[in-house]
């Protein structure tokens, strides 16, 4: 009931978590890995940065005006460049420090699109497609070429604890701290915002800082996401980000959230852009080629997300007319 | 509508507020607004406008469009900042660099958008903004028990608070605006044209909410309207503003309604020297072609569930006007005939060849907006920067853009001819540019709407239906666009036209149509036609004429 009311409502996302389950269905049918529990580890390590590049897409495109984050993939290849070229190549391993420098350079690089965006006045395409260049410079600079071996913690978390994959943790703590946030005001503050900013700002909301906060907590995911990617590809690579930033938004839009801002929420995002994952995993499953896979998972989208604003457009305006 | 003293007897017998003394004495003013003044470029919206508004007191802005009512409004809300002056609060100078500030320091404003998150809850539409970034303002229970109260005070009591506020009507979205603003501690509530979504019961609710805040004697509610009736019914007093000054404050009850529209217009002179020239240069009325074919049939039609039905009639060369309040459904008119939006029920019927066409014979709105267009009907809007000019391309471009497919050939534009037309329309309209060629926004508003009108002139319409046209229009230029008016219906095109600005009705329309309470009440012409007579029906007064039914 609670979250009901602060986060409007989650039902926005059902369309995605039915797909979901659609999906891991006819992926089990194609793939044997689907129904092996020992090998759930390693196709979770290659969904996660999937999931998270889309949640990381999810607080930007929450807070309207336009509101997308083009950097998130070159930020989590940034991420993956300065933990396999400045840590560890430089004997850095341990946990602490990797998480720490991580998130640190995760908020910053948001922070800085936020400010962009907000003080700047620079539109949020293009404030987010610069930080992309740069982003993706400084990942060859740190990292000039792939390679390395990721510390034997971080891969670790590319196995399965049993059943449970222990990637998830990754995505699990991304939720926790938004669950903890939808806890205080702030969500409710970035959905009035993203719905509609003057509205938000004539009622006392201080919507830039509303937004620079967005745009951190993007960053912070897009660095969770580069844990991920490091986790997943075993080694660095200063190439493997930037193509999240697209799986990112098609993700964000396939879990239901508006374009426009001010509806959506991190669990449809996720489950958009597992939505993704699954989608390329069963045409890859049935041996579609690697040219028609883009063409297919282009199709998906479109029409995921066509059907999904025809449907609420439908269903508004039946409602507005018994009102 | 009469004034009845009885509605403020309990405020009377209040304290200080409508028996304090009037501006300038020190002491029980709540708020105090000396010398301000805000421009925005060119235009000087306030120039040292001085507000007084008592502890206890419900105090009504009023004036003309432009008079920078709702510049003041977005000053002492912390919308924009002051160039000059001072305002104080409680006896504090107080200067808002935001809406949260202008909260902080106990001032409340609402607007006649209706600003609200559509997606998000109306509970949480009630509590926008009363949160820090990301500390609550208070617990969900307390939110729950505060805004029930508030809510069903406004008569939304039966509205789940948890409904998308997408799923409200306007009046109700409305409604949460101003509960918004309630259910806040605060000591003044500025309301800038917030009832305009409500009709009159919610209107009367609202008053009565607000007459019982004020009764504590300690705070105040200063509202903008442009419902007179509304302002003659529920204010103590009355500021007058024109052309950003203060131009008169008045204690309701010791002055007539007409002495404060006098005010407002800034002419003392009666509606006869107004018709005979005055200000305007002389009248320009056309004969009344009661024998001309109608062009335009309007049967049977019903603007609102319950408002009661009406018929109007434009012969060809006719020009009608449309004189309302605001609010009281002439937009609605106007769209309807444009197509735009459909009425409950009655048909419209545009007369073309000898066969009547029904302009509403799609359900889908898109369709007869289009079916309007194509058998000659024109609607020129009232919003000239967002929905009139193209900013950005230029005067030429602005006006040949809904007559391109008569312009060009197989798709090719045939310059020689569109320069022609181009340079013929701007001479007879006397728009005064540089060249064709130059940018719309570098002409005054004036031009602009020149530039409008001339571009809807170019597709030769056979009604021109125009919404407030003269809105933000210098006096000049006025008279000039009411001659262009006058020669295009001598021409035989049908006019519509609706005005906020009754002389300008009075000097070219043969028939005034009075749209009150989302029904034409009565179609004024000849003797009736004077000033006295149009505010008479405006009111609701009806004594001399004969209602249309």
């Amino acid at each position: 009931m609670s979250s009901w009311r602060s986060l409007g409502s989650s039902k926005y996302a059902l369309p995605a978590l039915i797909g979901v389950v659609v999906l891991w269905i006819l992926n089990a049918a194609f793939d044997s890995a689907f129904l092996s529990v020992a090998q759930w580890g390693a196709l979770a390590a290659s969904a996660a940065p999937f999931v998270l590049a889309a949640m990381a897409q999810a607080p930007a495109m929450l807070s309207g005006r336009g509101g997308i984050d083009l950097s998130v993939g070159p930020l989590m290849g940034l991420v993956n460049a300065i933990i396999m070229g400045a840590l560890v190549g430089h004997g850095t391993t341990s946990p602490v420090a990797i998480i720490v420098i991580s998130i640190a350079v995760g908020v910053t690089a948001g922070l800085l699109n936020g400010v962009l965006v907000t003080i700047v006045r620079v539109p949020p395409i293009i404030a987010t497609l610069g930080t992309y260049f740069v982003f993706s410079s400084l990942s060859y600079i740190v990292l000039p070429l792939s390679g390395g071996r990721a510390p034997a913690w971080l891969a670790n978390l590319g196995t399965s604890w049993g059943p449970f994959p222990a990637v998830l943790l990754l995505v699990l703590a991304v939720m926790a701290i938004w669950l903890a946030v939808s806890r205080t005001s702030y969500v409710r503050n970035l959905l009035a915002t993203g719905s509609d900013d003057r509205a938000a700002y004539t009622a006392g909301v201080d919507v830039t800082r509303v937004r620079i906060v967005a745009y951190g907590l993007g960053g912070l995911i897009a660095a969770v996401g580069g844990l991920a990617l490091t986790v997943g590809l075993g080694s660095g690579d200063p190439g493997a980000g930037p193509p999240y930033t697209l799986y990112a938004i098609a993700g964000a839009a396939l879990g239901g959230l508006s374009l426009a801002g001010g509806r959506g929420g991190l669990l449809g995002a996720a489950a958009g852009g597992f939505i993704f994952f699954l989608t390329q995993n069963l045409l890859t499953a049935i041996h579609l080629s690697v040219f028609a896979l883009q063409i297919a998972s282009g199709v998906v989208v479109l029409v995921a997300v066509g059907l999904n604003s025809a449907g609420s457009y439908i269903g508004r305006s039946r409602v507005g007319k018994m009102a | 509508m009469p004034v009845s003293r009885e509605t403020f007897v309990s405020a009377d017998a209040g304290p200080a507020a409508v028996g304090g003394p009037p501006a300038g004495a020190a002491g029980d003013a709540l708020l105090r607004v000396e010398s301000l003044s805000k421009s925005y470029g060119e235009t000087q919206a306030l120039d040292a406008a001085r507000l007084e508004v008592a502890r206890g007191e419900i105090h009504a802005l009023v004036g003309e469009n432009g008079s920078g009512k709702s510049s003041l409004v977005k000053v002492l809300s912390g919308v924009t900042g002051q160039d000059e002056g001072i305002a104080t609060l409680d006896g504090t100078a107080v200067r808002f660099r935001s809406p949260a500030d202008a909260q902080r320091a106990g001032i409340m404003a609402v607007f006649q958008e209706t600003l609200v998150a559509s997606e998000l809850s109306v509970l949480d539409n009630v509590f926008m903004g009363q949160d820090r970034l990301f500390r609550r303002g208070r617990s969900r229970a307390a939110e729950a028990e505060a805004s029930s109260d508030v809510l069903s005070q406004l008569g939304l009591g039966d509205v789940d608070v948890r409904r998308p506020m997408w799923s409200l009507t306007l009046a109700q979205q409305q409604l949460v605006t101003i509960a918004r603003a309630l259910v806040q501690s605060w000591k003044l509530l500025l309301l800038d044209e917030a009832t305009s979504a409500l009709d009159v019961d919610g209107r009367d609710r609202l008053l009565e909410v607000l007459r019982e805040a004020v009764g504590d004697g300690q705070r105040s509610v200063l509202f903008v309207t442009h419902r007179m009736d509304e302002v003659m019914q529920s204010s103590h007093r009355i500021t007058v503003l024109r052309g950003g000054r203060t131009v008169g404050v008045v204690r309701r009850g010791e002055v007539a309604l007409d002495q404060v529209l006098s005010m407002m217009a800034g002419e003392s002179g009666t509606a006869a020297a107004v018709v005979a020239g005055g200000a305007s240069g002389g009248p320009l009325r056309v004969a009344r072609r009661s024998d001309a074919a109608a062009v335009l049939r309007l049967s049977d039609v019903v603007l609102q569930p319950g408002r009661v039905p009406f018929d109007l009639l434009l012969p060809e060369g006719g020009v009608l006007g449309v004189a309302a309040l605001e609010g009281h459904g002439q937009v609605d008119l106007l769209r309807c005939v444009a197509g735009i939006s459909s009425p409950q029920s009655g048909a419209v019927t545009v007369v073309r060849d000898g066969r009547e066409v029904d302009i509403h014979h799609s359900r889908v709105s898109r369709h007869n907006a289009k079916q309007a267009f194509r058998n000659g009907i024109v609607y020129v809007p009232s919003d000239r920067k967002s929905e009139g000019i193209f900013p950005g391309l230029s005067v030429l471009d602005n006006l040949i853009v809904p007559s391109l497919p008569r312009l060009s050939r197989a798709g090719v534009l045939r310059r020689r001819k569109i320069a022609d037309e181009v340079g013929d329309a701007v001479r007879d309209l006397g728009v005064k540019t540089a060249s064709t060629r130059s940018k719309i926004e570098t002409l005054s508003g004036g031009n602009q709407q020149k530039v409008v009108m001339g571009r809807w002139l170019l597709t030769t319409p056979r009604v021109l239906v125009l919404n407030d046209p003269m809105r933000g229009v210098d006096p000049g230029a006025r008279r000039d666009l009411l001659e262009l008016l006058h020669e295009a219906s001598s021409r035989g095109m049908a006019i519509l036209l609706f005005s906020t600005e009754l002389e300008e009705l009075l000097t070219l329309c043969p028939e005034i149509a009075i749209v009150r309470d989302h029904s034409v009440t009565q179609v004024l012409s000849g003797e009736e036609l004077t000033l006295d007579g149009l505010i008479a029906g405006m009111f609701g007064q009806t004594t001399k004429t004969e209602a249309v039914r």
